[in-house]
């Protein structure tokens, strides 16, 4: 009895300690489908978080916390004083001496002058006063023949030149070669033209000097390397091109507006042009005129008319503005432009024949163009589109089961709109649209009063909930191509479009999660 | 009496099917091995003296009440699947899995007299306890979608407690029918984790954002260094004392009743001590999806920035701790035992740990059989950690003086496994608690069960001895010998 037990004991164990299937813990896979909720996205946004810096820097916030687009271009032109130079003039000067002994003499002796106009020669200008700012008059004193013994110097008397620093005219001793340098003289004309004095002085001497016939003194000077502070005189009626200048509006830019039709409260577009030249100019703006890409242009109107007679300055350094009016504003930004774009040329003098004008070297003429545009209007027809690359395809050992987006916006702007996901192939080519017709609703628009303001926040919450076969397109698309198409809200009861204000404080709270099945299954 | 039984059983089936304990049943009813002792000093084995050397006992139990192998895989079209959603559907609100060993490096049992047992042990024990919250584990399998408008409870627990324990118990009789014992340990601390709080959630809002929040204080020594390699010295400072107490009393000759405390007392943990807590006020983290504004300008670096943050907030702050205590595993039993005829008893323990706030209880319901000498046998079944398939087995090989011995809770269907599948997987795949005790002892001095003279004569005045205590005088083993011969 007691054998057989423990044999059947001992026998048992062992069975159970050598009779283990391992097989059995080989797992060939494991499988669980969990149901994941998760939050995708939160957040505010204004509208100035959605632009990018070059189209930030333009939106402003009026005192009553109104957001305008402000965009300024203006044009430094120099081309007006850049008409004007004061050229280089050289002078040959000869003192003809007859044939002669000077007796020995204690004091220099002066022999000979010569005086002469020069002039600059410059047309139409007719100058009559040149601050300089640099420039200079070279001069070589030769004696022929070279074996004279005669000892000279040469006066040079230039009357016209006078020193800034201490008021007293050019003159100089001068003798063999050499350079004076008059950047501190303001030279005095009369219709371009100054007076050269040149006196021949013989100097003292203890011995008598013989003065061969046909000796003669000769002086060569050159004026050159002028550059001026400012001119004065009459300066002449000339044409001056000014350089084709564009206002990029980069709020209309990139095919969000090309359908839309937009209607803005109170646009401002306005050409102020700031003249430091003292000289009548009369601006022409050849072409002055709103574009938008596959549209005609739009001219820009003004007031006064085209040309346009600047104000200018009647005192050294001082600067006058003249203001030109757009008369068609709301016709140009409701056109929604790309760009406004002006080319102007400046005419001065314009007809005249005499006058007192001026130029300084640094004389300018600007011509901003300024234009402002109030987020405050109506507008429909507004297309937002991006795309997007999606790749999901590594994810294609995953089985989504069931998915669904859980979304509440609050919208505080008055913009109401569909927005809709299209799924493509690697070509573009679209698969199909995420969203059915009746999910896309989702951007519900503010309600404003009368006046613009928001009057109640536009909500939606929904879930979402995304076909089989939807998601099974989002796993074989290799792009997302998001489309929104836009307007402003539409009044509750007539349906038509008040003028809405968008304000700096609005925001769109955005809470957006996903909720999803997966089939999991790792081997 | 019967319907007050059927009541109690009822009322056990449901609390061990929401409770688990750690206790193995089985083992408490063989008294032919003088490890019998450890569950009530009062107790007294079968034989009058015993030694153990290492190996004397080893002493191995797991305990999962979440679930078993087979919660967990299913074969489709032949192929063996992990499917976790089937997981989740069978776990409780909080999975236990606990492992407890004890080795025995000497052990000396010894009958003083006919009202005294001596017994003293020297054994190193571990207990390891891990507490996973159902939410967690659903959180991972199906996902938080159940959890929308909802916290989930995810903080893990882990309790671990190593030492080395001598002890000394003295078991007397106090009256015929009364006897107590008691034991005292003194307690070296070799490791400790314990989890003082633990309450991390995770929320749901309804519109899907995750709040994380998670407060910790979990204490532990010897564990930071452990790498250093074990130096005896550096323990010796981790010093505790506990006592065990235990009675018995026999209303009638047939029936003995008995109680026990175990492992009443504590150990302080000095060495290495180390701290690791987590503050709810820094360690909560709101992800509400993407911001917006970072989606818009591209911020490459969000989403590191976005998990260093989270990293950062749930790091927790480590600092060398003070002393702490911790109690041990305290246990509970109260047991019935009836002699049916000689040698073949019937009975039941009801029992009940108590670790770190939490109290679980069991039963076991067994029969002990003594053939002869040379064998003993115990058969059991056991309600515990929401598992009612353990059929536990005892035997000793009495070859006196050398004892071997085998007992575990979920023992008995390992052979029925092997014989009715041909192989263990079955019991492998459906076992959630698993005892195993075994081990070789020295005996000498076997007591036999007296047939009591009333049982047999009704006579009152013979003195009887029974196997939980109760000691036959020499006067009347003399007189069963003269009567069996």
């Amino acid at each position: 009895m007691r054998s057989w037990l423990y044999s059947v004991l001992v026998g048992l164990t062992l069975l159970c300690v050598s009779c283990l299937d391992k097989s059995e813990y080989e797992i060939d896979s494991v499988s669980w489908n969990p149901s994941v909720a998760l939050p995708l996205v939160n957040g505010q946004l204004h509208i100035t978080d959605i632009l990018n810096d070059d189209d930030s820097i333009h939106f402003k916030t009026d005192s009553d916390g109104l957001l305008y687009v402000e965009y300024d271009k203006e044009l430094q032109s120099t081309d007006i004083r850049k008409l004007f130079s004061i050229p280089s003039k050289s002078v040959a000067k000869s003192f003809i001496l007859p044939g002669a002994v000077i007796p020995p003499h204690n004091n220099d002796i002066r022999s000979d002058s010569i005086i002469s106009a020069i002039d600059f020669g410059m047309s139409p200008e007719k100058l009559n006063e040149i601050a300089l700012n640099s420039g200079n008059v070279s001069f070589a004193t030769s004696l022929l023949p070279q074996s004279s013994q005669l000892k000279y110097d040469m006066y040079l008397v230039l009357s016209g030149f006078k020193s800034r620093s201490t008021g007293k005219a050019l003159n100089a001793v001068i003798n063999g070669s050499g350079n004076i340098d008059l950047s501190d003289y303001t030279l005095s004309l009369t219709d371009n033209k100054f007076d050269l004095k040149l006196v021949l002085v013989f100097k003292k001497s203890t011995t008598s000097t013989t003065i061969a016939p046909a000796t003669s003194v000769n002086v060569q000077l050159a004026f050159g390397d002028f550059k001026f502070i400012y001119i004065k005189g009459f300066l002449g009626d000339q044409v001056t091109s000014l350089e084709a200048q564009t206002v990029d509006l980069g709020i209309f830019d990139g095919g969000i507006f090309d359908q839309a039709e937009i209607s803005l409260a109170n646009p401002v577009v306005s050409i102020n042009v700031i003249n430091g030249n003292g000289v009548p100019v009369s601006a022409d703006f050849v072409k002055i005129e709103a574009r938008k890409q596959g549209s005609d242009p739009i001219k820009v109107l003004m007031n006064p008319a085209n040309p346009v007679d600047l104000n200018f300055p009647t005192v050294l350094g001082d600067t006058k503005s003249t203001t030109v009016a757009v008369t068609n504003v709301k016709e140009l930004l409701d056109y929604a432009p790309g760009q406004i774009y002006y080319q102007a040329d400046a005419r001065i003098n314009s007809g005249l024949t005499s006058g007192n004008n001026f130029i300084m070297d640094t004389s300018q003429m600007r011509v901003n163009v300024h234009v402002e545009v109030p987020l405050w209007g109506s507008a429909s027809g507004i297309v937002l589109q991006d795309t997007l690359d999606v790749d999901l395809s590594s994810a294609e050992d995953s089985d989504v089961e069931t998915a669904s987006l859980k979304l509440k916006l609050l919208n505080q702007f008055p913009l109401d709109g569909n927005i809709q996901f299209v799924l493509t192939d690697e070509h573009y080519a679209p698969i199909t649209t995420l969203l059915t017709e009746d999910q896309s609703h989702l951007i519900e628009g503010s309600t404003v009063d009368a006046n613009g303001e928001l009057q109640s926040v536009g909500t939606y919450d929904n879930i979402i909930k995304l076909n089989d076969d939807k998601i099974e397109n989002l796993f074989k698309a290799k792009h997302l191509i998001m489309i929104a198409a836009l307007q402003t809200s539409r009044d509750g009861q007539t349906g038509t479009p008040p003028d809405v204000k968008f304000k700096a404080d609005y925001s769109l709270s955005v809470e957006a999660g996903i909720l999803a099945t997966v089939k999991l299954n790792v081997k | 009496m019967r319907l007050t039984r059927i009541c109690l059983m009822i009322a056990l089936t449901a609390v061990c099917g929401k409770s688990l304990a750690q206790i193995a049943g089985t083992q408490y009813l063989m008294n032919s091995v003088p490890q019998y002792v450890t569950n009530n000093p009062a107790f007294v084995p079968k034989y009058k003296f015993a030694l153990g050397l290492p190996g004397s006992m080893i002493d191995v139990n797991y305990y999962n009440n979440g679930f078993n192998y087979n919660d967990i895989t299913s074969v489709n079209n032949g192929k063996r699947v992990a499917d976790l959603s089937k997981l989740t559907s069978v776990l409780p609100p909080k999975t236990y899995i606990t492992t407890t060993a004890q080795v025995d490096l000497f052990r000396l049992g010894l009958k003083i007299g006919d009202k005294a047992y001596l017994s003293a042990a020297s054994s190193v024990r571990g207990y390891t306890r891990a507490m996973i919250p159902k939410d967690a584990i659903s959180l991972l399998v199906n996902g938080n979608s159940a959890y929308v408008g909802q916290t989930a409870s995810i903080s893990p627990a882990a309790e671990t407690q190593m030492f080395w324990e001598n002890s000394v118990g003295l078991g007397i009789s106090l009256t015929e029918n009364l006897s107590v014992g008691a034991r005292v340990k003194l307690l070296r601390g070799f490791m400790n984790i314990n989890t003082t709080s633990a309450n991390a959630t995770i929320s749901v809002a309804d519109n899907y954002s995750l709040t994380m929040a998670a407060d910790m204080n979990v204490k532990t020594s010897g564990i930071h260094n452990a790498d250093d390699g074990f130096k005896f010295s550096n323990y010796s400072g981790n010093t505790g004392l506990g006592v065990d107490l235990g009675a018995t009393f026999k209303p009638f000759d047939k029936l003995t009743l008995a109680a026990s405390l175990v492992d009443i007392g504590a150990i302080k943990w000095k060495y290495n001590t180390y701290q690791y807590t987590l503050d709810k006020s820094k360690a909560t983290y709101t992800f509400q999806g993407v911001d917006v504004d970072k989606l818009i300008e591209g911020h490459s670096d969000y989403g590191k920035s976005l998990v260093d943050s989270v990293k950062t907030k749930f790091k927790p702050d480590e600092k060398q701790g003070s002393s702490y205590s911790t109690a041990l595993p305290a246990k509970a039993f109260v047991s019935a035992d009836y002699m049916v005829v000689r040698n073949f008893h019937v009975g039941g323990v009801i029992y009940a740990e108590r670790f770190n706030g939490r109290t679980f209880t069991g039963m076991t319901l067994g029969a002990n059989k003594h053939f002869g000498k040379i064998l003993s046998t115990t058969v059991s079944y056991t309600l515990s950690n929401r598992s009612f398939n353990n059929l536990g087995a005892g035997l000793s090989l009495n070859l006196a003086p050398i004892q071997i011995y085998v007992v575990g809770d979920n023992l008995l269907r390992l052979p029925l496994s092997a014989i009715a599948h041909q192989n263990a997987n079955d019991f492998i795949n459906s076992t959630q608690v698993f005892t195993l005790r075994a081990g070789v002892n020295f005996v000498w001095g076997w007591t036999d069960d007296i047939r009591k003279e009333s049982y047999n004569s009704k006579k009152k005045n013979v003195k009887t001895s029974s196997d939980t205590g109760k000691h036959p005088t020499p006067k009347s083993v003399n007189a069963r010998k003269r009567k069996k011969r």
